[in-house]
């Protein structure tokens, strides 16, 4: 047992270093750039889940204050003409003094959470002689999106944007993967087979140095089967 | 067979330099993990750089060493005895080092555990994981083994009580009975059969882990024959250095004869005709079917920007090498021994002609990726080649650096009488 020590102790070390991803030498977390310029910290999220996946938590940890002295871009949201399409999302961007800015670039971003809250880019537009652009959008899952349009500014406008929550009762039907029987049967079980192989070698090496520490301990004090003495 | 372990200024000299090398290259690997992976040269177009060479090179080195010593214990060549130990133990060390560099290149070590908790067992990275540990977990049984004999021998010749414990411990009570030597040979037996497979399967996995992109120079089905006999080459190079060096350090020029480099570089010949005939065939057929995925990476390789290597690595890494080890004439240890510097020098130059001009061709319709290592990869690098003979040379301070059981047993060897059996400190220390 006295002779474990020193494995247990090396394990304990490694998982030790392990453990220092909370913090110590390595980086502490994901920094998520925020509109104001500074950075912020995200906490780790239980949901984290795949690409373009689950719409963020209502409290966000993302500070979405436009700044002062920007145009304003004003949102809204409201059905498409067909179910299928999803929802009309409409901007209009004007100046600070009033006035439409035209030939403005607008971005689209839904703020998801993947690894955290971030955006998600779902669209562009141009704005019109009144300031006007939209876009439709059909998001992966319902339930309530935090829809962001962004200006990136121009001339002597300052970059601005604007926030609306769309409450999303439809939304894009789930990917099915059609994966062919043969490519099922590949991906599936071969990995599987090569497993058993693998279990098959560790038992062999696992027999290898038992039997022998098994034989040579029991042959250091017992006559051999030959009549030959140790 | 302890020159070195009587402690002499030279021991001492080597070690604190490697290890000064060492921990220059931890201090790199420290800074990376600080600071994240953009301290490297690695970037967005080519991710795998020299971690990723280093991995299949050290791995490759490691398994000619055990190959080398499993193919002479199963064909029972009379002349491998003082051979065999150095085989294995280069075997694992280049293993040790070769086996962490998938974690360097990982930047966040901290996260290496996922790949188990969360692992895709249809990934071919999961695959690497499962056979390396397999593979390090048998080179390790199949180098303790042999050691049995040996571990009593320097047990019953130690008078430090903590120590001799150790190797008391380690030896299993073994008193060369012909029960236990029954039961020793049919355990390195096993090892021995089942080392070449497994061997060959983390080579083949490696390998696997290009082959099965969809990327045009790496998608070839030679892709793990080719790196197998890649490994073997480069392995039983390291082997003859390693052989040359403690040969030359602890004086045992009475049991290594220019002998056994003859028989080492034939085998190194066979090797490197292997390869020559499998890189031929590779670029031949590639050549003839100039797909559009792999014509612009043969250009660069042949003609292009990579071309100084490649041709550098054929001509000095592979032919001239041949040409040094097959001559017949004098100096056949230094002949073999430059030959193998060669053939180690151009096998890392292989490594890196299939992984950066892979990653480097684009696969949409931008510009070719450029990689040029940091010095944080360079500092890794060395320092992680040091470590190799480091560990040699530590761990044969403690242990028999030639099996002394099977020297014994070999017809015609010379008796090991007036060699020192044990270390420095079974008389008392240096």
């Amino acid at each position: 047992m006295r002779g474990l020590l020193p494995f247990i102790g090396a394990i304990v070390a490694a998982l030790a270093f392990i453990g220092l991803g909370a913090g110590g030498i390595l980086p502490g977390g994901l920094r998520l750039h925020v509109p104001n310029g500074s950075s912020a910290a995200v906490p780790a999220t239980a949901e984290t889940r795949g690409h373009g996946g689950t719409p963020a938590p209502a409290a966000a940890p993302l500070s979405l204050v436009p700044p002062p002295n920007g145009s304003t871009v004003k949102l809204a949201t409201q059905a498409a003409a067909r179910p299928e399409w999803g929802y009309l999302v409409s901007v209009q961007v004007t100046s600070p003094a009033g006035k439409p800015v035209n030939d403005a670039v607008v971005r689209f971003y839904d703020i998801v959470d993947f690894f955290g809250p971030r955006e998600e880019l779902i669209g562009s537009g141009v704005t019109d002689g009144q300031g006007r652009t939209a876009i439709t959008y059909l998001p992966a899952t319902t339930g309530a999106h935090q829809i962001v349009a962004r200006f990136a500014g121009r001339d002597t406008l300052v970059p601005s944007f604007g926030v609306t929550t769309l409450d999303a009762t439809v939304a894009a039907p789930a990917y099915e993967l059609d994966e062919p029987a043969f490519e099922l049967f590949f991906t599936r079980y071969v990995p599987y087979a090569a497993g058993i192989v693998v279990l098959a070698v560790w038992g062999l090496i696992a027999f290898s140095l038992l039997s022998t520490a098994r034989g040579v301990v029991a042959g250091a004090d017992t006559t051999d089967q030959k009549g030959e003495t140790a | 067979m302890w020159p070195i372990g009587r402690g002499d200024r030279n021991f001492w000299i080597a070690v604190l330099v490697l290890s000064a090398l060492v921990a220059a290259g931890l201090y790199a690997w420290i800074y990376q993990i600080q600071r994240g992976l953009w301290v490297t040269g690695l970037n967005q177009k080519v991710s795998w750089g020299f971690y990723i060479i280093n991995c299949v090179f050290f791995i490759g080195m490691s398994y000619g060493g055990a190959m080398t010593s499993a193919i002479l214990r199963l064909t029972n060549a009379k002349w491998r005895a003082p051979l065999t130990r150095l085989a294995e133990a280069t075997a694992v060390a280049a293993l040790l080092v070769g086996a962490i560099y998938p974690i360097i290149d990982m930047g966040r070590p901290d996260r290496f555990l996922n790949i188990l908790l969360f692992a895709q067992v249809g990934s071919p990275v999961v695959w690497d994981v499962i056979a390396i540990s397999t593979y390090m977990v048998a080179s390790l049984v199949f180098l303790y083994l042999p050691l049995i004999p040996d571990l009593a021998t320097t047990r019953d010749s130690l008078r430090m009580s903590g120590l001799r414990r150790v190797y008391r411990i380690l030896a299993l009570g073994w008193k060369g009975t012909p029960r236990q030597e029954r039961s020793l040979a049919r355990g390195i037996g096993i090892m021995a059969v089942l080392i070449i497979p497994l061997a060959v399967s983390v080579h083949s996995v490696l390998a696997w882990l290009f082959a099965v992109t969809a990327r045009g120079e790496w998608h070839s089905t030679i892709f793990a024959p080719l790196f197998v006999l890649a490994a073997m080459l480069s392995g039983v190079a390291a082997v003859i250095l390693v052989v040359a060096a403690f040969r030359k350090v602890y004086g045992l020029q009475e049991f290594i004869t220019a002998k056994h480099f003859r028989y080492l570089s034939y085998l190194l010949i066979a090797l490197d005709l292997g390869y020559l005939y499998f890189m031929v065939s590779e670029y031949l057929t590639e050549g003839y079917l100039l797909d559009e995925a792999t014509a612009p990476v043969l250009e660069a390789i042949f003609i292009g920007t990579y071309a100084p290597a490649f041709w550098a690595f054929t001509i000095a890494g592979l032919l001239f090498p041949l040409v040094l080890a097959a001559l017949p004439g004098r100096h056949m240890i230094a002949r073999s021994c430059i030959a193998s510097l060669l053939v180690v020098a151009g096998m890392w130059l292989k490594r890196f002609l299939i992984v950066v001009p892979g990653m480097a061709e684009p696969i949409m319709p931008w510009d070719w990726g450029r990689y040029a290592p940091s010095w944080v990869e360079v500092t890794i690098t060395i320092g992680s080649a040091a470590a190799i003979p480091l560990i040699l040379i530590v761990f044969f301070r403690f242990f028999p650096v030639m099996s002394v059981h099977e020297m014994e047993e070999v017809e015609g060897a010379p008796e090991p009488r007036g060699v020192v059996l044990v270390p420095s400190f079974a008389e008392g220390g240096d």
